[in-house]
């Protein structure tokens, strides 16, 4: 009996060497076979980058420039931008995708970048040309906005002020300005649209009817689609995505005025990087009407180009009229201290 | 002296480990941060932080918490490690088995585990028609790391009681003690050491937590962990969050020191009768016994309402009851999207992945656990042990980033990942092997081997019966924390290493709830398996993991 239990675990602590060695070996038997001519181009991104979009990059280098891509994921856009950061001088990187314009002062003044304008660069709107210096190329945007649940708020809110009406005490997600994108981005919106003086008294007023700010996007929105409030701090175009995928409309967007805040996402060439030549081929493509229109389907935002295809599920959602932004250079000097006034306001 | 030579081999050995994958990485991150800074960056950003009345609030709160935490758990835990160890009952096996599952989930899954029951749309919620907010706000921060840990306090604390001699009692009782005074003269002081472990170990895991925090704390609430990662990631702002890294770390050698002493007070000083059996003992008064069930619901309910819920809704996507989004997992056609595409590698190939990873981050703490256990019988080294415990207090994203730099080059990816997940479940594992080696005397051997029987042969039939308890207890855990590891994964893999949480958190972020919420049930299933496979390996001998 004691024999057989000892036999047992021996088998067991066995099996637990193998593998640990086979986990071990594991890279070494994926690692690329066989030799290659060209070096493949290195571009940094964040971790949900969408799979269908490395696949159309990676088999346009391939098919048109006979390049490999290596896609180094970060496990957000701060992780992305600190391993720039960190390995700046290195000559390890050739490009990144997906900094949004959040990082446009950080990258400016840390001198990361090398211009370039993409060829047949063609925006929607004036408004997308985000640096007149082409240090950075827009590829996709849209409008940070409160969403909601048409099942479960049959009477939306219609202005802002309706927002602090008790009817929705407990009712409202919102983003933590400090922790995440959207929520920075809906900080700004109101700093915007209430100016600096008016834009705290917005956020005393609010407070009551909160549930929570949650500290990012999913886990926000994930509580919306849980039924646990029914209106959250998204973008104008969340609703498509439900149209799409879920064939349903129980979703849409709240535009007090038709308006949103403006969120862009970029790409850039790193300053040392060890093949720049094929990273502006890269960029050639990201803005290219035929790498554009995958981008509704698969970022869920508007893509820059104007001539790239709309889904059906994309021209049924309402957008916003008016897309409001700061000037980044202006935000980054005053951001802290609205941020800490913020602070004070909503512990 | 040969064992001396050994354990002067496993403590160096242990110790170059833990300075090489460990302190190094640790202090070449900060070491990093600060010269990102500048000698004079650094100094400044220790000055703001430590002037700033936030950072006190946030360490008072992180303190506060912590300990209400650990607080609840204990008391929740408390008569159930009382009644396992001295009694069978039906259904103890699966609960033992089972209830390991919430201190093995990844944060992402407690959080929704949590909202499905206790949430304003929840399934207490709708119970009872209401819609309470129960856990936006610090009591669901406590809620929370009770669910998470609850268990955990029962295993250590009921271990720690199987042992106490139950001889005692009932000498007390014969001399007219009644069961208040029993409590006091005997329990209390021979079940201490095991309660403060507990405590103190889930108020270490609760000070430095992170996922749960930014969910139910909202603004109000953080922790110096949650400060931490804002200010590396939002802020970008390294030296700064150095700063509180390294406030956390101090804090937390600070409370392992203390900690340390408190339970050496007891420990190593108690005579202890080695048990195999759990005698019949009297029958049990029907009062007492009604009582103990009712108790036994409630924990129940407590532990396992939060995972019936998450199970039900991966049932019901979109409302409909339906296995649907688990078929979804495999074949990925009928919700429209393209799952592969989303988590970047098929459910097999992630199931796999995982138990490859956690085997061997697994074995290697275990191994590394045990071997610094027999180091270190039956001495008393409060600084090394203080070192030992540290990675609970630690910030597994610094340490991430640390190795990352450091050997991100030469070693292998998945051996990184590895490396670095022997620190997760490493303060877990000693503590439970080295109390079993603590137990475990050299005399029983010397016996066996006088009377003839061979080193092999001793080890085999004297050392590992004794034992078995304790190690099978201590392989469990160090197999399934790894496997819970998202943070090491993802700043180490850069993404390229997919495991169940890395899946469950991609599918999540893209709206896939129901699949998230399937493969979650899959993740639980997985892990259900490991632990009635090892529980069942190690016998029929039923405790709270007793010897």
């Amino acid at each position: 009996m004691v024999r057989h239990d000892f036999l047992r675990s021996a088998v067991l602590a066995a099996a637990l060497a193998v593998f640990a060695v086979a986990g071990c070996s594991r890279t070494v038997k994926e690692s690329p076979q066989g030799e290659r001519v060209r070096t493949p181009l290195r571009v940094y991104t964040y971790d949900s980058f969408p799979g269908e979009l490395q696949k159309a990059l990676t088999e346009h280098l391939k098919n048109t420039h006979d390049t490999d891509l290596e896609l180094v994921r970060f496990e957000d856009t701060g992780g992305l931008f600190n391993a720039l950061y960190l390995e700046r001088g290195k000559g390890k990187v050739d490009a990144f995708i997906g900094l949004d314009n959040s990082y446009l002062a950080r990258l400016y003044a840390q001198d990361l970048l090398l211009p370039y304008k993409p060829r047949d660069l063609k925006l929607a709107m004036d408004k997308l040309a985000v640096d007149p210096l082409y240090r950075v190329s827009p590829y996709d945007y849209g409008g940070v906005a409160l969403n909601y649940d048409r099942l479960k708020l049959p009477d939306p809110p219609k202005t802002w002020e309706d927002l602090f009406d008790p009817r929705y005490r407990g009712k409202i997600v919102l983003l933590n300005p400090a922790t995440s994108g959207p929520g920075r981005s809906f900080l700004l919106f109101t700093v915007a649209v209430f100016g600096e003086e008016g834009y705290l008294d917005f956020w005393r007023k609010i407070k009551p009817n909160l549930l929570t700010v949650a500290a990012g996007w999913t886990e926000g929105y994930g509580l919306f689609t849980q039924g646990e409030a029914p209106m959250v701090l998204s973008y104008d175009t969340s609703p498509a995505y439900h149209r799409e995928f879920e064939k349903s409309d129980r979703y849409d967007n709240l535009l007090f005025g038709g308006r949103a805040y403006l969120q862009v996402e970029v790409a850039g060439i790193l300053k040392d990087a060890p093949n720049p030549e094929m990273a502006r081929r890269l960029l050639d493509y990201i803005v290219s009407p035929g790498f554009q229109s995958l981008i509704p389907l698969t970022q869920f935002m508007y893509p820059v180009h104007p001539d790239a295809a709309l889904p059906e599920s994309f021209t049924a959602v309402t957008r916003a009229e008016d897309y409001l932004s700061l000037d980044e250079e202006m935000v980054s000097r005053r951001l802290e201290g609205w941020l800490a006034d913020w602070e004070k306001v909503m512990r | 002296m040969t064992r001396n030579r050994r354990g002067r081999f496993f403590s160096v050995g242990g110790a170059l480990y833990f300075a090489a994958f460990f302190l190094a990485p640790l202090s070449y991150f900060y070491f990093r941060a600060a010269a990102e800074a500048g000698p004079g960056g650094f100094a400044a950003a220790l000055e703001e932080v430590l002037s700033s009345p936030a950072t006190w609030r946030t360490l008072v709160f992180s303190l506060a918490q912590a300990a209400a935490s650990a607080l609840f758990c204990v008391a929740l835990a408390l008569p159930g490690a009382l009644i396992s160890a001295r009694r069978d009952f039906p259904g103890k096996k699966i609960l033992r088995s089972a209830g390991m599952i919430p201190f093995v989930l990844p944060s992402i899954i407690v959080v929704i585990a949590m909202i499905g029951f206790y949430g304003k749309n929840g399934l207490l919620n709708r119970l009872f028609g209401t819609e309470l907010n129960l856990i936006y706000n610090p009591a669901g921060i406590v809620l929370a790391h009770g669910f998470y840990n609850v268990t955990l306090a029962l295993r250590i604390m009921g271990e720690g009681f199987a042992g106490i001699d139950l001889r005692y009692h009932e000498i007390a009782a014969s001399l007219g003690d009644g069961p208040v005074r029993r409590f006091l003269r005997i329990l209390l002081p021979l079940g201490a050491p095991a309660a403060a472990t507990a405590f103190i170990i889930i108020f270490l895991y609760s000070f430095s937590s992170f996922g749960i925090v930014l969910v139910f704390g909202g603004v109000a609430f953080s922790t110096l962990e949650v400060k931490t990662y804002t200010e590396m990631h939002v802020k970008l702002n390294l030296s700064t969050s150095s700063v509180y890294a390294l406030l956390q770390l101090v804090l937390a050698v600070f409370f392992m020191l203390l900690a340390g002493k408190l339970i050496r007070r007891f420990q190593f000083s108690r005579p202890r009768a080695p048990k195999t059996t759990i005698p019949p003992g009297p029958a049990v008064p029907p009062g007492k016994k009604a009582a103990a069930l009712l108790y036994f619901l409630i924990l129940g309910i407590f532990i396992f309402g939060p995972l019936a819920s998450l199970t039900i809704r991966s049932l019901r996507p979109m409302g409909v009851w339906s296995a649907r989004a688990f078929a979804a997992l495999f074949r990925p056609e009928p919700l429209g999207r393209d799952i592969e595409g989303i988590i970047r590698s098929g459910i097999p190939g992630v199931i796999l992945r995982s138990l490859l990873l956690s085997f061997g981050s697994g074995s290697a703490a275990f191994l590394l656990a045990l071997a610094l256990s027999f180091a270190l019988r039956g001495r008393k080294s409060p600084l090394l042990e203080g070192l030992l415990y540290l990675p609970t207090g630690m910030s597994m994203v610094s340490l991430g980033i640390g190795l990352r730099l450091l050997y991100g080059e030469t070693l292998p990816l998945p051996l990184l990942i590895g490396a670095a997940q022997v620190f997760v479940a490493f303060p877990v594992v000693f503590r439970i092997l080295r109390t079993t080696v603590e137990e475990f005397h050299p005399a029983y051997l010397e016996t066996a081997e006088s009377l003839g029987a061979g080193k092999g042969r001793a080890l085999r039939d004297v050392a590992f019966p004794i034992l078995r308890r304790g190690l099978l207890n201590g392989l469990a855990y160090s197999v399934a924390i790894p496997f819970t590891d998202f943070t090491l994964v993802m700043t180490i893999g850069r993404g390229e290493y997919v495991t169940f949480p890395v899946a469950i958190y991609r599918l999540i972020g893209f709206r896939s709830f129901d699949l998230g919420m399937a493969l979650g049930v899959l993740y639980i299933l997985v892990c259900l398996g490991i632990f009635f496979w090892i529980d069942s390996t190690g016998g029929s001998d039923d405790t709270f993991g007793g010897n």
